[in-house]
């Protein structure tokens, strides 16, 4: 006997009428099964577009090891060490919109590229900016020495997360991007707009199509499960608007096509790889289920409501031990600065009591 | 006769000591940390302190001069090494070190700075027809004293200084943080008008730490002969004021 037709029997969330989201948007759910689980004991790697910032702290608010292995000296408190760029990701990379950037500060990591570029002026100033993270500092560097120290610093800690990690996950942003044409040196922002002088000769725009950026994001995991083969990935796409963009078209439109070019990129990656797989942020944002109402008033923001269901989700499948946040274990480090810093007030209040003793 | 007021810190010392008798009668030196109500509580308003003279000519300020020794003059609980523009770090051969960009301790600094700022600002509004000067905390010196046995027996402040010096923070990372503060400082009191007055530079050797002979028994003060020359850097400046007005 022959089924009337092939959809009978296939599961509720293959059809759109029976998504419960529908009466109520707090409870759409587009997430399939997962292939793995995360514990709380697990070290997490975060990265890619500014949506990714939310996923770690989340991650970390709950309980979860969002692994820091460039975290700010523990003298410094957190609102200052984020304006640094500390903290915000596992190393403190800043935002890597494009999977050729991720690929290429692997590359750069581990010794593999060196670019031309390698600082940009800021402003009359004998300052630099970092080309790659020209935002990581507020003012940037004192000069391109100091910033060559920081780099330093940071390829290590980008190796040790490399190496170290036990998830990645990575979110896509964008397709637009500044390359140098003459070694293919990818900028996230372009020369002039963070400091750096915009010149035709050296920087390009450039749009990722879906197999570049595929390609891309292939050879990335690819060599990250080199270092590390038995690291379990997750790829979001972020559901940010593109916040402007170089094509001579409406801007809405770049979105649209950007974001359907890292979805497809995304899909085809997740599928190519074990133990990876795709996390439907962007779907979870912008369904029509939850009416527009995770976007701020100026329609590209996320507002914290709609981060809250994208995390209530990604902890409802991923997480091995869901339900009871872990409390985050107690810094030592910080309370050891502060007894030095209650030690050294101590003795320098001393000498300057001693200094007050005088005969005249 | 124009009168000129020191006020300040600990580092008052020094130039109290260094005076003579005639500039005693000109000068006046006032530390408050023995007029703890000078302030009020926040710091916002000065109130001043007895027998302070109502119009100094010149105002002369050093607060928290030994602001910086509290993350240096002995080694951090967390090691680090600090960003700089010359050298990529200080000290510059320690990749052991957690990085620190020089800008993020500078941001720290500024914060933590700021009830200075505000009482600096205070003692500004207490005195709006004086001029101002801001006194720069003298230099670090390169080495932290080693004590004798029977100075250590003396115990108190010596002995404690024993305890500091076995766990010194590096000299060149002494003076970029010194440094440090020193161009907040000096930043501050360009913003709100001051003369900002640097260490006598016959106090200071090549390498910018204070010279043999011009710090106290403790390591982090100058002493009357440095006191001496900040006094006639003062007096040029009170001079300065008197040939433009004259």
């Amino acid at each position: 006997m022959t089924q009337r037709h092939p959809y009978l029997g296939l599961p509720d969330r293959q059809f759109w009428r029976n998504e419960p989201g529908i009466a109520d948007p707090a409870a759409f759910d587009p997430v399939s099964d997962v292939p793995f689980q995360i514990t709380r004991a697990d070290r997490v790697v975060t990265a890619g577009s500014c949506f990714a910032q939310h996923l770690a702290r989340h991650l970390a608010q709950a309980g979860f090891c969002h692994f820091l292995t460039e975290p700010a000296h523990p003298l410094f408190d957190d609102a200052l060490a984020h304006r640094f760029g500390y903290g915000l990701f596992s190393a403190r990379y800043g935002n890597l919109y494009t999977p050729r950037q991720l690929l290429q500060l692997l590359h750069r990591a581990y010794g593999l590229f060196t670019p031309l570029q390698s600082a940009w002026p800021r402003g009359p100033e004998p300052r630099v900016v970092d080309p790659f993270r020209p935002q990581i500092q507020p003012d940037g560097f004192t000069s391109d020495v100091e910033l060559q120290a920081d780099r330093d610093t940071h390829f290590a800690a980008i190796r040790a997360a490399v190496e170290q990690m036990q998830v990645f996950v990575f979110t896509l942003g964008l397709t637009e991007a500044w390359e140098d044409p003459r070694d293919g040196a990818i900028f996230p922002l372009a020369p002039g707009v963070a400091g750096g002088i915009y010149d035709p000769a050296t920087v390009r725009f450039r749009n990722f199509d879906e197999a570049d950026t595929a390609a891309d994001l292939t050879e990335a995991l690819a060599f990250i499960r080199a270092k590390n083969p038995g690291v379990r990935i997750v790829l979001t796409v972020s559901p940010v608007p593109l916040n402007a963009t170089y094509e001579d078209r409406h801007v809405a439109l770049s979105t649209t096509l950007s974001k359907a070019m890292l979805r497809l990129a995304a899909e085809r990656v997740a599928a190519a790889f074990d133990a990876c797989c795709y996390f439907p942020s962007f779907e979870i944002i912008t369904a029509p289920h939850v009416r527009g109402r995770y976007f701020a008033e100026d329609c590209r923001e996320v507002l914290p409501a709609g981060v809250d269901h994208v995390m209530r989700l990604f902890f409802r499948h991923f997480a091995a031990d869901a339900g009871v946040a872990a409390a985050a274990p107690p810094d030592t480090t910080k309370a050891a600065i502060a007894a030095y810093l209650q030690k050294m007030e101590a003795a320098i209040d001393l000498l300057c009591d001693e200094q007050a003793i005088t005969n005249r | 006769m124009p009168t000129t007021l020191i006020l300040g810190m600990s580092h008052v010392r020094a130039l109290s000591d260094a005076r003579t008798e005639a500039e005693a009668r000109s000068v006046q030196a006032i530390n408050l940390r023995d007029h703890p109500k000078a302030f009020d509580r926040k710091g916002s308003r000065f109130l001043g302190a007895e027998a302070m003279p109502e119009a100094p000519d010149l105002v002369c300020l050093t607060l928290a001069g030994n602001f910086h020794n509290i993350f240096c003059l002995m080694e951090n609980a967390a090691k680090f090494r600090l960003g700089d523009p010359d050298l990529g770090s200080v000290p510059d051969a320690a990749p052991d070190r957690p990085f620190v960009p020089r800008d993020l301790l500078r941001a720290h600094f500024d914060q933590r700075l700021d009830p200075v700022w505000t009482m600096q600002r205070a003692v500004h509004a207490r005195f709006p027809a004086a001029r101002f000067a801001h006194l720069s905390a003298p230099p670090p010196v390169i080495a932290l004293p080693a004590l004798t046995k029977a100075e250590l027996a003396e115990g108190g402040k010596k002995a404690m200084f024993q305890f500091l010096a076995f766990d010194a923070a590096p000299a060149p990372l002494r003076l970029a943080i010194w440094r440090l503060q020193q161009e907040l400082s000096r930043a501050e009191a360009a913003l709100i008008g001051a003369a900002f007055i640097e260490p006598p530079a016959a106090a200071v050797d090549a390498d910018g730490y204070l010279g043999a002979g011009f710090w106290t028994d403790d390591p982090t003060h100058g002493n009357a002969t440095y006191g001496r020359l900040v006094l006639d850097q003062i007096a040029a400046l009170a001079g300065q004021r008197q040939g433009a007005a004259a």
